[in-house]
């Protein structure tokens, strides 16, 4: 885990070395890095582009401040919640739900065939906290039921070792029922054998 | 009732995304899943070949030997899931799928969402490979708890295991060396879940899983418009 010590160390010790011009952005990866199995989704390559052209005091000056700035960033902001394995999770699924919304915009079978194939190649791999998080990040409003729904049958057989299916399928049934539709009908099956999701009771009249 | 179609009528009269597909004889049927993404593209056939063997035929190679069935109580959006669904399977789990005599209502997958793997000696037929899509979908075509045991079924699976042995001998590398033992262990506890009942299942299937008096019979009425007695 990435500590806010461990950043303002590097800070310092670029400035007391007078590091020179030839600041490689693996190194600075590899200092932001540290405390992390992974290299932070949220280094952005403008910022490496910026460091690597700069090769006076005052850009050694300018990186710190900007290092500090980002620091604070990473503290305050949802890039902190990045360096979490969970986040890094969810920021996977969301990428995927994005694909997703976009090819259902088309409103034919890409986004349901991206979708599974998603699914599948997770279950394969045994990741089922990808799946998990597909689950609780979906947005309702920005996609199709078709495929929201899909999302549910498509994760229905593993649902008892994922923890955000009852929650998803419970947002769903409530969903429907909001716009009216004939939820009992569009969900059936999927509480077959469930004990804790039931539908809703507007659903059940 | 059962509406049955010919293999010659499959094109163009088939108009759904899911049907199901099935061939044979008095001895030995087969059954698999016709699905398409997209209702201008012909129809494939998904279907469980035998140990180790999920293979997607092309219409060119199954049409004139199929007879097929729709399942008119899915409606578009579900038949259009369940279609893409049918294909990652396809294309994440070729050759993945044992054969086996022993069919658990969980399906053919395990708690985790993988595929039953092979070294746990457990397996599906054509037929129940075809209960569990739908199973594991959310469509429980058949209620396994219903299930009879009856004195043809020894027949067929001992006809089984020796197909089982006969393939070994062919492909050695792809079994385990308990998986045929395992199965022989199944023979005359495993109910067996008929190609031409579970045909029959998935087709009338609205809600409720069917139970084996009506699959059975519904199977026979099916096998006799196929002309098989």
């Amino acid at each position: 885990m990435l500590n806010q010590l461990t950043v303002a160390n590097s800070t310092k010790t670029y400035r007391e070395n007078e590091v020179s011009s030839e600041i490689r952005k693996d190194y600075i990866v590899a200092v932001i890095a540290k405390g992390s199995t992974e290299i932070p989704l949220f280094f952005k390559p403008t910022y490496a582009e910026k460091i690597l052209t700069r090769s006076t005091s005052k850009a050694i000056h300018s990186i710190e401040k900007e290092l500090k700035q980002w620091t604070l960033d990473l503290f305050n902001k949802e890039e902190t919640e990045a360096i979490d394995p969970a986040n890094f999770i969810n920021k996977e699924a969301k990428s995927h739900l994005n694909q997703i919304y976009s090819y259902d915009k088309s409103s034919d079978s890409k986004a349901l065939s991206y979708m599974f194939d998603l699914i599948e190649e997770a279950f394969s791999k045994h990741d089922l906290l990808l799946v998990d998080a597909l689950l609780s990040n979906i947005d309702l409003v920005r996609t199709r039921k078709i495929v929201f729904i899909g999302l549910l049958r498509g994760t229905y057989r593993a649902r008892s070792k994922l923890k955000s299916w009852n929650s998803c399928a419970l947002q769903i049934s409530k969903f429907l029922d909001s716009n009216g539709e004939n939820t009992k009908r569009l969900l059936r099956g999927l509480n077959q054998f469930n004990d804790s999701f039931t539908l809703t009771s507007t659903t059940m009249s | 009732m059962i509406h049955l179609h010919s293999p010659q009528q499959l094109c163009p009269e088939f108009s759904s995304y899911i049907g199901i597909g099935i061939q044979g004889n008095a001895s030995q049927r087969h059954i698999g899943i016709l699905f398409r993404n997209n209702k201008e593209d012909k129809p494939k056939l998904l279907h469980l070949a035998f140990h180790l063997r999920l293979k997607c035929d092309s219409y060119e190679k199954f049409n004139n030997d199929y007879f097929w069935l729709i399942c008119p109580n899915l409606d578009d959006d579900e038949q259009l899931q369940l279609a893409s669904h049918v294909k990652s399977v396809f294309d994440k789990n070729q050759n993945r799928i044992p054969y086996g005599l022993a069919y658990s209502s969980i399906g053919s997958f395990d708690s985790d969402g993988t595929l039953i793997e092979n070294s746990k000696n457990l397996g599906l037929t054509c037929a129940t490979f075809v209960m569990a899509l739908f199973n594991d979908f959310g469509f429980p075509i058949i209620d396994t708890d219903s299930w009879e045991l009856r004195a043809d079924d020894t027949i067929w699976q001992n006809h089984i295991i020796n197909c089982m042995k006969d393939d070994r001998k062919t492909h050695p590398q792809i079994y385990s060396e308990t998986h045929i033992d395992e199965q022989i262990k199944n023979i005359g506890i495993a109910s067996r879940f008929k190609p031409e009942e579970v045909a029959a299942s998935a087709h009338i299937f609205e809600e409720k899983p069917i139970i084996f008096q009506e699959a059975e019979s519904f199977g026979k009425c099916l096998l006799s418009k196929m002309g098989i007695n």
